[in-house]
């Protein structure tokens, strides 16, 4: 059930990106629905609704780094990034803030580099949410 | 034709509220749900994924507030099938807070009937449980048990299950412990102490259990109670005895000696009466292996003399 919503999902996804000449298969469609769920095991993450997969796209569709070409794979590494520096950052970051950070390193030093991106400054940037003082072990965690 | 029958998941609910094989997928189908709802409350919606671990504990929680509000209301497992789960969920929240309310008061009554012994476990414990209540989290983590316990109580309260629960239980027999140390001399209550343990104001000992067992052990053999103090004489009389009766005599033994401490200290509280009743029996074991070798002096102490 949840892979169907997931598929339908990236379809309508398809309408908005269209303007920025980028669109997924069907066949693009499954196999990023299907790693969606490779991804989250390896990570030994569970997620519930909707997914990571919408807000991705939505977030890089107007990037000037991405092109059809490549518009699956990127779309999938960027998944997968993002659900292991969910995880390295220790839950410090939210959804909303790790993507703005990803996209903005992207599309600026690292120029559209996945490389850059996973290997420089998303690993700073958990290393720094993992030191900051940030009350707790957790940004959501036991209320005392 | 009846379906395979089989138990819910294992140390959520009544083990003896089977439920059919579909039931079961029911209910693990609405638990799926309603682990999405709570997991969704628990990030805030900041976050669409959680680490499995937050997911088990998660779900941990979720069970023991559906198996509390089951055995608090005497309902069959059949209603997770039926009932709408976020209601029976919410009502189990309240059953929690209603039981916190309840163990807030336990704690406090903890606390004024604690007997003016010294024992670092002992006083550390009760101020750890007091943090217990800033610190539980009975919407995400109602499982946990968020302070540290070190004092082990005569009659250990079982590890499942966890929470508010264990703590209420663990403060009800506390009081019942504490009610019975002072009911005797403290000075008394000390020497025993001593004797049994030469540092048991920093060790890790039960205050209550050499003086119920000596207290049993001058019952039967006739002495004064109230010294605590059972002497050579005392333990021969119960050695003899002992080792006349077959396990079951002596059980019995023990259990009527209990009865009768309880009348003569007017302990009318029937948890209380258990709770000493259990505490005697359970000396049978060590009286049966020590029988052998020649004497009781590790069970049935004799005071130090007072200073």
């Amino acid at each position: 059930m949840q892979s169907l919503a997931a598929a339908q999902e990236l379809r309508e996804c398809n309408l908005f990106t269209g303007q920025f000449g980028l669109s997924l298969s069907e066949e693009q469609i499954e196999r990023l629905v299907s790693r969606r769920f490779g991804a989250l095991r390896d990570t030994r993450r569970v997620e519930f609704g909707e997914g990571i997969l919408k807000k991705l796209i939505y977030a890089f569709c107007d990037s000037p780094y991405l092109f059809q070409e490549s518009y699956e794979d990127t779309i999938l590494e960027l998944q997968d990034s993002f659900y292991y520096f969910k995880g390295e950052a220790e839950e410090r970051l939210s959804d909303d803030e790790l993507i703005g950070f990803m996209k903005q390193v992207f599309d600026g030093p690292a120029q559209g580099s996945l490389e850059y991106l996973s290997g420089t400054s998303l690993e700073q940037l958990c290393r720094d949410a993992r030191e900051a003082d940030l009350g707790g072990p957790a940004r959501y965690g036991p209320l005392c | 034709m009846e379906g395979n029958r089989e138990q819910a998941p294992a140390g959520a609910f009544p083990a003896d509220n089977a439920l059919t094989r579909e039931e079961v997928e029911i209910v693990r189908q609405k638990l799926w749900l309603l682990l999405a709802k709570r997991t969704e409350a628990y990030t805030a919606m900041d976050s669409s994924s959680v680490p499995v671990e937050t997911a088990r504990e998660l779900f941990a929680s979720l069970c023991f507030t559906l198996g509390l509000f089951l055995k608090e209301s005497g309902s069959p497992a059949g209603r997770l099938v039926t009932d709408d789960l976020d209601e029976l969920y919410r009502q189990g929240v309240r059953q929690i807070e209603e039981k916190l309310t309840y163990a807030r008061k336990l704690h406090e009554a903890a606390c004024l009937g604690a007997p003016a012994i010294e024992n670092i476990s002992f006083l550390d414990t009760l101020r750890n449980l007091g943090t217990f209540f800033r610190r539980y989290d009975c919407r995400f983590f109602a499982h946990h048990i968020p302070c540290s316990i070190d004092y082990q109580l005569c009659r250990a309260v079982p590890d499942e299950p966890g929470g508010v629960e264990y703590v209420t239980e663990y403060l009800r027999r506390l009081i019942i412990e504490n009610d019975f140390l002072r009911r005797f001399d403290r000075e008394r209550v000390e020497r025993l102490l001593m004797s049994s343990c030469n540092d048991y104001r920093g060790l890790l000992i039960n205050l209550y259990e050499p003086a119920a067992a000596n207290a049993i052990g001058l019952t039967l053999a006739g002495g004064d109670l109230f010294s605590l103090d059972v002497s050579d004489r005392d333990r021969a009389h119960l050695a003899a005895l002992f080792a006349s009766l077959p396990e079951s005599r002596a059980k019995e033994a023990l259990r009527d000696a209990a009865a009768r401490l309880c009348y003569t200290l007017q302990i009318r509280d029937s948890a209380a009466r258990d709770y000493l009743a259990a505490a005697a029996v359970s000396l049978y074991p060590r009286i049966a292996a020590a029988l052998p070798y020649g004497g009781l002096d590790g069970i049935f102490l004799s005071a130090r003399p007072s200073h």
